[in-house]
């Protein structure tokens, strides 16, 4: 079921692949556990690093040109010769985002 | 519009659609709504001409004509509401002079299923991406495969690359793809190839495989523009702080570092998205809504489906509109719809590889066209390439 889905997603006609976001390396918990020696990561932990994590790559994406945009528009000529000044707007997003 | 409509359901019908004010065109006409019937909809349609638009209505002609008489089409449907609507004050019907800054509610003439569209707006819309819609791109049928006439292109490479002929090709692909088992279906398939009257077995002797399963396995993009950062691919690092607690021996925040965070631009995404000709004729630039007058009802219905026809992005363009343009500019306003998408992907059967893609969508090209799978093979052999790519970085993300 999730196989046939992905088969699906990949073959949307215009997906853009934006980022690839990271989910928290393996080699975190051992840099974590240098701190916590032997007592146990707890998941609450984990969850709220993942989630800095995650707030952190949107920060880089949100970057300072998008911003711009977004307050005062993007001029590009379009393929029927006109100039516009277009003003991204965000509506929706649908992710998974790390409760645990 | 009322500024403030909530953004959800509205149980209460605005006072506009109440106004029995509104001059409503009865005329079949298909040059703006493409809801033919499946029969016409393949015909091409004129676009609508700007200078146009503001003509007084001609009289209606029948709509078969369309195409071999596109003067007298585009302002069949125009129907600029009457003067008299107490929310947005109308110039006069002298459609000669040049439109006040205020907008006007502009509905389009019913077509044939008595749906039409309002926007609002000062004029309609040069720019009709529905107008080129044909039967083709709302079906999901692919198309008619080109008939294969002969093994090799004019330019003398195999249509089977790297295989050379096709035999080797569909023997080679049950090898890589009917699965790592051994069964009675995949025997049966072989069976299938090697019986078929077309499967030459001096072809498949000739097949150096050695070299063509090395070629399947070497990756064309390694050097290629998917790393460039001049395709927009930027290569960052993320820094963020870890909390401690104070149960640890050490409390207090220590700043972690991630290397390699592949990402894209989105302005560079949006620029290049709209100077493609493939790609912005469909894009819609103004949010419209979508009515449906029932014969024989008096009020219209609201049609949902599409995101540049919902509240929020006709709420959003209206806010645009009505904000301060940037000074010294009078170009067209447009809001640009991002619809992000993430889910984590499992890349493998086996093993960790993990990915979790962030996609993004434009809500201003129709959502059947967003779904449909895509009829260029390179478009989403290339991207699934651009995954791939990342497998050779998964040591890190897994």
């Amino acid at each position: 079921m999730l196989h046939t889905l992905k088969q699906y997603v990949f073959l949307c006609y215009i997906p853009q692949s934006l980022a690839k976001l990271f989910q928290l390396p393996d080699r975190f918990k051992d840099f974590a556990g240098q701190y916590f020696g032997k007592m146990r990561i707890n998941s609450k932990f984990m969850a709220h690093c993942q989630r800095e994590l995650t707030h952190e790559q949107w920060k880089i994406i949100l970057d300072q040109e998008f911003i711009h945009a977004y307050e005062h528009g993007l001029v590009i000529e379009c393929c029927d010769g006109v100039m516009r000044r277009f003003y991204p707007r965000i509506f929706t997003y649908s992710t998974d985002y790390k409760e645990k | 519009m009322p500024e403030d409509l909530p953004s959800k359901r509205r149980k209460i019908q605005p006072a506009r659609f109440k106004s029995p004010s509104f001059l409503m065109h009865d005329k079949r006409l298909n040059d703006i709504l493409p809801t033919n019937r499946p029969m016409t909809m393949a015909q091409s349609i004129p676009p609508v001409q700007p200078s146009s638009l503001i003509q007084p209505s001609p009289p209606a002609s029948d709509n078969t004509d369309l195409a071999t008489n596109p003067s007298t089409i585009p302002a069949q449907p125009i129907s600029p509401a009457q003067p008299s609507s107490p929310i947005h004050p109308l110039p006069s019907d002298n459609t000669n002079h040049v439109p006040s800054p205020t907008r006007r509610i502009l509905d389009t003439a019913q077509n044939e299923f008595g749906v039409f569209r309002r926007y609002e707006a000062l004029t309609f819309p040069t720019h009709d991406p529905e107008a080129i819609i044909n039967l083709e791109m709302l079906s999901n049928l692919p198309k008619p495969a080109p008939p294969i006439t002969s093994g090799s292109d004019e330019d003398g490479t195999s249509m089977f690359y790297p295989y050379p002929n096709e035999s080797s090709f569909r023997l080679g692909d049950w090898f890589w793809n009917d699965g790592i088992q051994k069964s009675h279906d995949s025997f049966k398939k072989l069976l299938a190839i090697v019986g078929d009257p077309k499967f030459s077995s001096t072809d498949v002797g000739a097949t150096n495989w050695d070299s063509i399963n090395s070629q399947l396995g070497q990756n064309d993009w390694d050097s290629g523009e998917w790393v460039d950062e001049d395709a927009g691919w930027c290569n960052s690092s993320v820094t963020f702080q870890v909390p401690f607690p104070k149960s640890t021996h050490d409390p207090g925040a220590r700043p972690y570092t991630i290397t390699d965070f592949y990402h894209r631009s989105l302005t560079s995404i949006i620029r290049e998205k709209l100077s493609n000709p493939v790609q912005d004729p469909h894009f819609h630039y103004e949010p419209f809504e979508l009515l449906w007058k029932p014969i024989g009802h008096e009020q219209p219905v609201r049609l949902h489906g599409e995101l540049y026809s919902s509240s929020a992005f006709i709420k959003a363009h209206n806010d645009l509109q009505n904000s301060c343009a940037e000074p010294g500019c009078d170009l067209q306003r447009v809001v640009v719809g991002l619809m992000f998408w993430s889910d984590a992907t499992h890349l493998t059967s086996f093993g960790k590889a993990k990915l979790w893609p962030l996609y993004l969508f434009f809500g201003n090209d129709s959502k059947y066209r967003r779904c449909k799978p895509s009829e260029n093979l390179c478009e989403h052999v290339a991207y699934f390439e651009a995954v791939c790519l990342f497998v050779l970085y998964s040591p890190k993300l897994s």
